[in-house]
């Protein structure tokens, strides 16, 4: 090679990425061209400088701590659990549910019955609480996997900093013109239940506190309170009792409640014992 | 070597895994230039591997590069999905039709005092230039190594890095006649 094509490779022979040959030829023109030599060794001074730039950020202290308990979340979950996914009728006493609204500015609200979050609990059971495929392959999807492949899926909460796992996911519409995703939650260590509606809409509820009248024919009386940011709705049915709290709430805010769902009981469904940090 | 990887293979995920921390953050934080995304980066991508661990065989520079390709995977994967559309239909399709930026060699400078200006450089790459950088940047891995992690071609990892090395240069050449620092004779 001549020298002006030598030149073009000392980036690579600073990163040592030049055949044995080329090394030789480059190491050639250095020992005779001083301006090679130093450009040679102010690419090395770039990469060593934006090397420290790296090695400069210092690691939050808790973050380790984080992923440690995680980890053990992680690893409890091989264990006995304490409520079990598919088995309803055995072991679960009660369901949480979240619902969680996102909506353009100025948007009207639509109107949502609370029974119509029942009836989407329903359908999802029916079919295994999974049409979008959580559990469909070899190992079970994460919530990034299923967001990456399935554009409905845009919108489903990663509750896996509060340790729950998702367990299954699917997209029932309680009304017209109102897009829901369900997702289905277990606690990792635990094994509680959370469901999870992602609406994109402002919902107004109705029927609070009155028992339903709505389409579904649905005669179980829906318990409802406000509080802060969160309207509870509360409910029994076949043994099982549920509270959903649904508004509009951060993502923060739902891994907060989904934390403090984690040690509820069917008897401690005051609005107090859940309430999270206004918006 | 050898010896150390079939001890390593009896050793935890935890005890493997949790020294890197350090490292993996500091690519995370560099590669999303937002300190609570890189704290989710690096915790999604820790439980990802915890997950798969059982399929994780010791190669030899043992756990970090695997955990580098997963922390590489999630953010482009979730930068992808945060578009909600395809992904440039092909980076490095896109990337042949850019003009070369020419050559640019580095200024004459003291880089023992130039971090802040590498670190501002670093962060206006595009993203796609910014990981080829970050590991080139440890001076731990070959570019095939490199194209390994990021899972695209050794010739893209070279074009990336040519491109992201010729901005770099610019930028401090600018910065170098905005603070009039004069050309040093290297004779």
């Amino acid at each position: 090679m001549d020298p002006a094509e030598l030149r073009q490779h000392l980036a690579q022979y600073a990163d040592g990425e030049l055949d044995p040959t080329t090394a030789q030829e480059v190491e050639r023109l250095m020992a005779s061209d001083p301006e090679a030599r130093a450009e040679v060794e102010r690419w090395r001074a770039l990469r060593q400088s934006a090397g420290r730039v790296l090695t400069n950020t210092a690691v939050p202290a808790r973050l380790e701590t984080r992923i440690r308990a995680g980890i053990r979340a992680r690893r409890g979950s091989a264990g006995p659990r304490l409520l079990r996914f598919g088995a309803p009728g055995l072991a679960v006493a009660a369901v949480v549910l979240l619902a969680f609204t996102f909506w353009p500015r100025g948007a009207s609200a639509t109107a949502v019955e609370a029974c119509d979050f029942a009836r989407i609990y329903r359908n999802c059971a029916m079919h295994g609480h999974d049409t979008l495929g959580v559990n469909g392959g070899p190992t079970r999807k994460t919530v990034a996997q299923l967001r990456n492949e399935n554009p409905h899926a845009g919108e489903i909460p990663d509750l896996s900093v509060a340790g729950y796992e998702l367990v299954g996911a699917c997209t029932c519409p309680p009304a017209p013109n109102v897009r829901v995703v369900h997702a289905y939650f277990r606690h990792c260590a635990e094994g509680n239940i959370v469901s999870s509606f992602s609406i994109a809409c402002q919902i107004h509820l109705c029927n609070q506190g009155q028992p339903c009248k709505c389409a579904c024919q649905d005669n179980h009386v829906y318990r409802c309170a406000n509080d802060g940011p969160v309207t509870l709705i509360c409910w029994s049915e076949c043994g099982h009792s549920y509270v959903l709290a649904c508004g509009k709430l951060t993502r923060e805010q739902l891994v907060e409640l989904a934390e403090k769902m984690r040690h509820h009981t069917p008897d401690q469904d005051s609005p107090a014992a859940l309430a999270v940090s206004p918006e | 070597m050898a010896q150390v990887m079939a001890q390593d293979q009896h050793k935890s995920f935890e005890e493997l895994a949790l020294p890197q921390l350090d490292a993996v953050y500091q690519v995370a934080r560099r590669l999303t230039r937002n300190d609570h995304e890189a704290e989710d980066l690096v915790q999604e991508t820790y439980f990802k591997a915890y997950r798969a661990f059982d399929r994780f065989e010791m190669r030899s520079f043992g756990i970090r590069p695997w955990l580098l390709k997963i922390l590489n995977n999630t953010f482009f994967n979730k930068r992808a999905r945060d578009k909600r559309g395809p992904l440039a239909t092909d980076q490095q399709t896109l990337e042949e039709t850019i003009t070369d930026p020419g050559s640019t060699l580095p200024p004459h400078l003291d880089y023992e005092h130039l971090d802040q200006e590498v670190a501002q450089a670093l962060d206006e790459l595009s993203a796609e230039y910014r990981a080829v950088m970050l590991l080139w940047a440890t001076n731990e891995w070959s570019y095939r190594e490199i194209a390994d992690m990021l899972e695209i071609p050794v010739g893209t990892v070279m074009s990336r890095l040519h491109r992201a090395r010729q901005q770099l240069a610019k930028r401090l050449d600018e910065y170098a006649r905005n603070e009039r620092i004069g050309q040093v004779d290297d004779n």
